[in-house]
Formats: C-alpha cells, sequence, structure tokens
C-alpha cells in the first residue's frame, strides 16, 4: 500500500492534489499564504489514492477553503494521518458470547482522519475525516451516555477479513473474561482517543494493541494499551492518542453500566 | 453657670464626641461594607465548582445582603440609635411593605424554588409558551431569555414556576419526528427501506437509537407515516434540514408520490358524465373545441 503521510514540497503559486479513498485534499502555496481546501464523498468504499498530483486550484462552493496568512519561509507541508475524534462503537456480526476465563481478539477496521501541518509548525491547518462516520449514541438510555461514531463494517475474528483501504486503520482488540459470568458482545466501544497510530514496513496503519479486562462488570473495564502493535513486526508511530489515558481509567466498553437514579455513581 | 461650661469648653467637646461617634459609624459602614463584599465575593469562589451559577449568585447576594444588614444595624447603634425599637418598628413596617409588594415578593420565592429546583440553567434553551430562546440569567425576580431574534424576553418568576417549560438541551441527543404522506398506491415496505437508507448515509442521524418508522394510519388523500430520527442536539437543525431535502431526492428518485389533498366530484350515481372540452390551437388564434364524454 502506498504511504499518502509525510512531508511535501509545494512550489509557489503551485496548487497539489490529493486523493485519500472518497476525499480529495487542495493545497496551494500563493503569495505569504496557503489555501487548503477538501471535498469528500460519502462512499466508504471508496479507495482511490493520489498523492501530491499537481493540479488546477478548484473552485465551487461544495470545497471547504481555508486560508492561512504565511511569511514565504514556509515551503512545504506535512499530511498526518490521525484517528476519530470520538470513540467509536463496532458491532459484531452475530451476539458473541465470551466464556468465563477466556479469551478472544477481535480485529476492527476504524476510519481515519487526515491533518494538514505546515512545515516546522504544531498546530494544524486541517482537521478532516477522510470518510466521515455516522454519529451514534452509546449509553443505557437516551438520557446518559456518550456520543461516538459507528463503524460500518463489523469485528471481526480473523484479520484477514478485514478489508484493508488507505484510509482505514486496524485495531487489534483483546478480550479478556476474568468475571464469573459469560460476557455478551453485541456492540463494543474502542477507545480510539487514547490510541496512537503506527505504520507496517508495508504501509498498513494500525494502532497499538489495547486489552479489554472484564472482570468487575459492575465497576467498568480494565483498558490496558501495549506500547506497539503485536501483530506487525517492524512499526514506526507516526501520530500520537489525541488524550491521555488517566489513572484506574475505566470503560464502559460493553453497554452494560447503568446509571443509579439521582447520583452520579454507576451500578 | 453656662458661662462656666463654655469657659471649660465642654459643648465643643459634646460635639466633639458627637462628630467622633459619626465617624465611627462611617467607618463601620465603609470598612462593613467593603468587608461584606470581599465575603460575598469569596463565598461565591469557593462554591462555583460545587454549585451551578444561579446558586453562586444567590449565596453571593445573600450573604452581601445579610452582612449589609449587620453593618448598616452596627452603625446605626454606634450613632446611638435604640436597634432594639428600630427593629420593632421594622417588624411593623415589614407587614406592611409586604402587603403593597406581594407580587415582588411572590416573584422572590418562586426565583428560590426555580433556583432550587435546577429544571434549567444559563445556557439552556427554554420553550416558555411558545417562545423558544436561551436562558441568559436567573434572577430573584424574572428570568431573562433572549429568543433567536434577538429580542429579550423578561418572564417573571411567578408565571415561571406556573408555566409548562420545555428545556429543549436538557439531554444530549434529541429526536426529530417526521411526519410524511405518501400516496395509497405506494409499496410502505418500499418506503419504509427507502427512508432508512436516507437515515444510513446521513452522518448526523444516530445510528443508535435507531430511527422509527410508524405507520400512523390513513388519511384522507394520503396513508400517514411518521419517520422519527435522532441526533446530537447541537446538529437537530442542520439534520432537520439534511434529512428533509434528502428524503424528497429520494422519493422523487423511486417515483414515491408524496400527495396533496385531492377531492373527488361525484354527483350521485345517476348523474351524467361531466361534459370535457378539449381545447386545441394556441392563444390568439380561435380554439377548436369538441366535447368528450367520460
Amino acid at each position: 500500500m502506498d504511504v499518502w503521510w509525510g512531508e511535501y514540497e509545494v512550489a509557489a503559486n503551485q496548487t497539489l492534489r490529493w486523493q485519500l479513498g472518497p476525499k480529495t485534499l487542495w493545497v496551494t502555496r500563493g503569495d505569504n499564504e496557503w489555501r487548503v481546501g477538501s471535498a469528500g464523498g460519502q462512499d466508504r468504499l471508496d479507495d482511490r489514492l493520489v498523492i501530491a498530483e499537481p493540479s488546477d486550484e478548484p473552485a465551487g462552493d461544495d470545497i471547504d477553503f481555508k486560508r492561512f496568512a504565511s511569511r514565504s519561509g514556509n515551503r512545504s507541508v506535512r499530511l498526518a494521518p490521525a484517528l476519530p475524534d470520538l470513540d467509536v462503537v463496532v458491532k459484531t456480526t452475530q451476539p458473541f458470547f465470551v466464556p468465563t476465563r477466556e479469551e478472544t481478539t477481535l480485529y476492527v477496521s476504524v476510519p481515519l482522519w487526515v491533518q494538514v501541518y505546515l512545515d516546522g509548525r504544531e498546530e494544524e491547518l486541517m482537521d478532516t475525516p477522510i470518510y466521515r462516520p455516522s454519529d451514534t449514541w452509546f449509553g443505557p438510555d437516551t438520557m446518559t451516555g456518550e456520543l461516538c461514531y459507528a463503524l460500518q463494517t463489523s469485528a471481526r475474528l480473523h484479520l484477514e477479513d478485514l478489508p484493508r483501504r488507505p484510509h482505514q486503520a486496524i485495531s487489534a482488540v483483546r478480550i479478556r473474561n476474568s468475571a464469573q459470568s459469560v460476557l455478551l458482545i453485541e456492540k463494543l466501544k474502542v477507545p480510539v482517543a487514547l490510541l496512537s497510530l503506527f505504520a507496517s514496513d508495508k504501509g498498513q496503519l494500525w494502532t497499538e494493541a489495547l486489552t479489554l479486562e472484564y472482570a468487575r462488570p459492575a465497576e467498568g473495564t480494565n483498558v490496558k494499551l501495549d506500547n506497539k502493535p503485536t501483530q506487525i513486526a517492524v512499526t514506526q508511530r507516526i501520530a500520537g492518542p489525541r488524550k491521555e489515558m488517566s489513572k484506574g481509567f475505566l470503560l464502559d466498553a460493553f453497554g452494560q453500566l447503568f446509571v443509579k437514579k439521582g447520583g452520579k455513581g454507576r451500578e | 453657670m453656662s458661662e462656666f461650661l463654655s469657659n471649660l469648653g465642654l459643648s465643643d467637646l459634646l460635639a466633639t464626641d458627637r462628630v467622633l461617634d459619626i465617624v465611627r459609624a462611617a467607618l463601620i459602614l465603609v470598612v462593613g461594607l467593603l468587608v461584606a463584599r470581599l465575603a460575598s465575593g469569596a463565598a461565591a469562589r469557593g462554591l462555583r465548582r460545587r454549585l451551578s451559577a444561579q446558586e453562586v449568585m444567590l449565596v453571593k447576594r445573600l450573604t452581601y445582603y445579610v452582612l449589609l444588614a449587620l453593618v448598616v444595624t452596627s452603625a446605626l447603634h454606634q450613632l446611638g440609635f435604640k436597634v432594639g425599637v428600630l427593629l420593632g418598628a421594622a417588624g411593623v413596617l415589614s407587614v406592611a411593605i409586604a402587603f403593597a409588594s406581594q407580587t415582588a415578593v411572590s416573584n422572590l420565592i418562586s426565583g428560590f424554588f426555580l433556583i432550587a429546583e435546577r429544571s434549567f440553567v444559563v445556557g439552556d434553551l427554554l420553550d416558555v409558551n411558545g417562545r423558544v430562546g436561551t436562558v441568559i440569567s436567573v434572577d430573584l425576580l424574572s428570568v431573562k431569555v433572549r429568543t433567536f431574534d434577538n429580542l429579550m424576553l423578561r418572564v417573571p418568576n411567578s408565571e415561571m414556576i406556573n408555566a409548562t417549560i420545555v428545556n429543549l438541551t436538557r439531554f444530549p441527543i434529541r429526536r426529530l419526528d417526521l411526519q410524511i404522506g405518501v400516496a395509497y398506491k405506494e409499496d410502505t415496505q418500499r418506503v419504509r427501506q427507502i427512508l432508512f437508507d436516507v437515515a444510513d448515509r446521513n452522518p448526523l442521524c444516530l445510528e443508535e437509537p435507531a430511527p422509527l418508522f410508524i405507520y400512523k394510519g390513513y388519511g384522507d388523500s394520503a396513508l400517514e407515516l411518521q419517520f422519527s430520527v435522532w441526533a446530537k442536539r447541537e446538529n437537530f437543525l442542520a439534520l432537520r434540514n439534511s434529512i428533509n431535502e434528502e428524503i424528497k431526492s429520494a422519493f422523487d428518485e423511486h417515483g414515491i408520490e408524496i400527495p396533496f389533498p385531492h377531492r373527488t366530484l361525484y354527483t350521485g350515481s345517476v348523474t351524467e358524465p361531466f361534459p370535457v372540452r378539449v381545447v386545441t390551437g394556441y392563444a390568439g388564434s380561435a380554439p377548436r373545441s369538441e366535447d368528450v364524454s367520460r
């Protein structure tokens, strides 16, 4: 798979175009300004890939354009992949049971965002989803819960069943049931905001492996992050997490916690 | 004798004592006001994280006014007034004032209940008797709401406590109910599938809670359907606009008819067929007409 992220030099008054699946990006270096445009379709199966192709500057109402003032010192832009800004909820194809003292790994295909940075600068010019997943609500009722993105592809037990696209990363979620009861998984919340991105030598993006330990169902699920993906050998860390994990963080990964009436505690 | 006293300068001294009392009272007033302001500010800062904005404001004002009352009483005492008598007189006066200011007191007490009930806070979007706006402040006498056309709506607390208020932003997600009518000839299973596909394609439409399809009944001109979709409350308006457009386009694409009210003219079983005149030719030229019976 071709690598689309990295640094690209843009000549004065030149426009470069990227086509990342359904998303098209244009970057133009003008006189004392940079113009960044993006347009996106909603076809998530689109896997076109065009990297830094010189093009004409586009025009049209459906293009989201932004202009940035810049001294002439900057000559290049950096494109970086990023994980979604909300957690994602993935369904299993059928209700999936994990008996007590069992462990399984589910593979999840996570849609990516693309960030555009000016050379040597920390703040991004653009942070946009390559394919905008649908919103969904993850919670016991419509009053309590959390807004997440819903994934269209279900979690897979075998890695080879997972479609590979340039604008998706793979996350391996190990689920360990240490509780005294059988764990039923119909949907799973993956805390992608806590994860980093790694690239394999073949250009596939992965998140580090994470373990969800279901030990005390009443309290939440323990989350453990490995320091790299375990399924691939050669890796390079491409992007850090959107937020840091706090100590003693517990996740309601399986949507089984209910908020007590009139209180903030969970039962 | 008076001459003797005057020689001693006693009347001057008396006058000096009086001045001293006034100075002391003024000092108590100034320092007291300063302390009251600082103390109420400190109380508000201390409670800001634990209480809502209105409750903090209430605590701040109560602290300030209680301290102010104490300071004023001390200052009066310093000036030689008998506070007990004054308070007695104030008691009688307060009855008179209470009668005179029933509305204000009723608003004030309603204000306390509104704040304690926490049914809305500053920044919430409310529907009060059909007028929708954002709460800009909850004061002791009234609630101030900014309507969408940028008008300031002042609703007295007593009215607020009796009114049925809809808080549109209390919960993070909202349901949008679309009332749709389709022609009787349409296959409702197909219509249902088209609606679900539209909801599936719109990223603002929540996947869970899933959209709801309700067959409402047989209307005068159309099959009446309700399609309910959920959205994040901030995206409610955007979803309302986008999904209606998308449903219309999907219906047009699949040839689903949205009927307008029909009227069939029937003049009884023995009526002769209506004569229909077919006109050919253009304006300006004499129309050729023929009667056609159906």
